[in-house]
């Protein structure tokens, strides 16, 4: 008697997933699966445009990420032109990029994180949510948080024209330059959200951090896994969302791997599975091993987690100060899949301390913003961090610029296998001997939020409300259950 | 918050997703017609950004492609938040959050300066299937029924 569990569609989460758990002969978990069933071929629509187009382009793909699209592509086109940018324009980027971080991770963890912890893992459904949230923390802390948000897209309003689909990168630079009066809105704002981003930590730290059941959970062994770790750091070995080299760390956190963002195909292949299409990322050298975890296997996670264990610490105070206690607390590498919940809330400290330093910097105002595009066109890599991880986009061109080839790897592509893996681990805990526990779609849940996966980015669909559907199947490939979020 | 007009229209979108672009291309229409009386705005996201470009007007119009199921493309609706919330509706594009939570969400918080009314103009498409430029035909009819329809809401 084989069961399979197929969960489909997960609330709070941004995508369209289904997840098929299989049982072996006595009603036990054996495999769990989370699929990813729609496609629209982002790459082929791209082909045969001028690679100029693709920064206004990408930000379509994802309504979520549109700046690390943006901030990838613009990067791709440089590289595809072979321009080198003036400090002014990288530093505009990199400002306007730690702005769009603050906008997305405030919400994310707001969101999607808090009402499992602040809230309770335990509330009734109908109460963990960002209503039950706001219930809970109070209609202040609702009003900080739409404020913060507020005070991120005025800024990028700034920078960048408009803050959804952004037109702040150009091939060579930036569209425009910051007046002086620009620079003191963005100082003035960034300094409310540097307090922001501390009040967020300490919501974090008094209601999870202090509460010993909340931390077993996120240290207890369901939510672990022991993968390899990538993302981008800077010249110091340091956290850096816009630019820097890859680093890969081994489950033991040795540097693995360090190289130019241009080498990313001699270290990661991608392997295909015939029931998702969402592909499966894995380091080459190490080889696919399948879904698992371990020093041999070829499996990595990327992220605010994945960043956290590559890097050696953040180059701002208050993030390194927070930091060293995430560090304490969950070791180095942190293998607690949950840890990317306190991970992202200090990246959002990091950000805004960033943003408040870009802004004093003398070079945030001056005139040298692009550079004139001379090369013969012909490929690129551009690479960031986006917040749930790193980014790839790759374009070939002809002579005269036209795309002829288009890969992009997005973060929750590279987190595919690490989620397959949490999915199965909750399942574990929760089905036994054909026993399933009513608590086995928020266990899977809570794992699937601590990646926040964007399957619009993964798959390039545009899915609406998000769907959770789980489906058990048995032995002969029977379906004895199926349960489902409304 | 900018010098406000008591009107606002927020077109919802994604222009490289075939008929999903009709909310923004019926918005950029209607840019021609009231432009110097309502503000206007075309968005490609959904969620808490939606819910937030409406604080501090009087009436909000969203327009967007829905997803109706047995329901042939290019029918308008007319919806309130009531109804969304009695019979939730697929709306494409919205991914960190529902349109019903996060007008709620933020109505909840500010109250003082969410919208005293909030209409939402869904016109019927089928389910996207791949990335593409352009409407079909029978979306594409809809667009100006939509423009005279909107107009009229304005009370203009």
């Amino acid at each position: 008697m084989k069961k399979v569990v197929t969960i489909q569609p997960i609330t709070r989460l941004e995508g369209h997933g289904k997840i098929s758990i299989f049982l072996d002969e006595v009603g036990n978990v054996k495999d769990a699966y989370y699929q990813v069933v729609e496609f629209r071929g982002f790459e082929r629509f791209c082909i045969g445009r001028p690679v100029e187009e693709m920064p206004i382009i990408t930000p379509r793909i994802c309504g979520v990420c549109p700046w690390a699209h943006h901030m990838a592509s613009a990067k791709a086109v440089d590289a595809v032109y072979g321009a080198n940018l003036p400090e002014t324009a990288k530093k505009i980027r990199e400002m306007a990029y730690n702005i769009f971080y603050i906008h997305d991770h405030s919400a994310v963890f707001y969101t999607l994180s808090a009402p499992d912890f602040v809230v309770g893992p335990d509330a009734p459904r109908a109460e963990r949510n960002i209503l039950g949230l706001i219930g809970k923390i109070g209609l202040e802390t609702g009003k900080k948080v739409i404020n913060a948000r507020m005070i991120a897209t005025r800024l990028l309003e700034k920078l960048a024209g408009r803050a959804i689909i952004p037109n702040c990168a150009v091939p060579g630079g930036v569209s425009k330059l910051l007046t002086e009066d620009d620079r003191k809105e963005i100082e003035e704002g960034a300094k409310k959200l540097v307090e922001f981003g501390q009040f967020t930590l300490k919501i974090l730290e008094d209601a999870v951090l202090k509460n010993q059941k909340y931390l077993d959970l996120i240290m207890g062994d369901v939510y672990k896994h022991a993968t390899y770790y990538m993302g981008l750091v800077d010249g110091k070995g340091l956290v850096n969302y816009y630019d820097g080299k890859i680093r890969i760390v081994d489950p033991k956190g040795r540097i693995y791997a360090e190289f130019h963002p241009k080498d990313y195909l001699n270290y990661i292949g991608e392997h295909v599975e015939p029931w998702t299409y969402l592909k499966f990322p894995y380091l080459k050298n190490l080889g696919w091993k399948g879904i698992v975890d371990g020093e041999a296997s070829g499996v990595y996670r990327v992220g605010p987690l994945g960043r956290l264990n590559v890097a050696d610490g953040f180059a701002t105070p208050l993030a390194q100060e927070a930091y060293e206690n995430f560090k304490e607390t969950l070791g180095k590498p942190a293998h607690a899949t949950l840890g990317y919940h306190w991970a992202r809330v200090i990246e959002i400290l990091n950000a805004a301390e960033r943003v408040l330093e870009l802004s004093r910097d003398p070079d945030i105002t001056g005139k040298d913003f692009r550079v004139p595009l001379t090369d013969t066109p012909s490929e690129g890599v551009g690479v960031v961090e986006a917040p749930r991880g790193t980014l790839i986009h790759h374009y070939k061109t002809d002579q005269d610029g036209i795309l002829t080839n288009v890969n992009l790897i997005v973060a929750t592509t590279h987190n595919n296998a690490g989620i397959c893996m949490s999915v199965k681990k909750a399942a574990q805990q929760l089905i036994s001997y054909g026993k399933i526990s009513d608590g086995l779609l928020n266990m899977i849940e809570m794992a699937f939020r601590a990646y926040d996966p964007c399957l619009a980015c993964g798959t390039h669909a545009l899915p609406g409300q998000i769907p959770l559907d789980v489906r058990i199947y048995d032995t002969n490939g029977r379906l004895v259950a199926e349960i489902k979020r409304p | 918050m900018k010098g406000r007009r008591e009107i606002v229209i927020i077109g919802l979108g994604n222009p490289i997703l075939g008929d999903d672009a009709v909310g923004l291309i019926v918005a950029s229409e209607l840019k021609r017609w009231l432009g110097d009386f309502v503000d206007i705005i075309e968005l490609c996201v959904g969620g808490l950004t939606v819910a937030e470009s409406m604080l501090g007007y009087k009436k909000a119009i969203i327009i967007d492609a829905l997803v109706e199921e047995d329901t042939a493309p290019g029918k308008i609706l007319r919806l309130t938040l009531e109804d969304l919330k009695a019979t939730p509706k697929r709306f494409i594009g919205f991914h960190d959050m529902d349109l019903a939570t996060s007008l709620e969400l933020v109505k909840a918080i500010d109250r003082e300066s969410f919208p005293d009314e909030v209409v939402i103009f869904g016109i019927t498409i089928q389910k996207p299937g791949c990335y593409q430029e352009g409407l079909s035909e029978s979306v594409k009819a809809a667009v100006p029924k939509c423009v005279k329809i909107i107009e009229k809401e304005c009370g203009l």
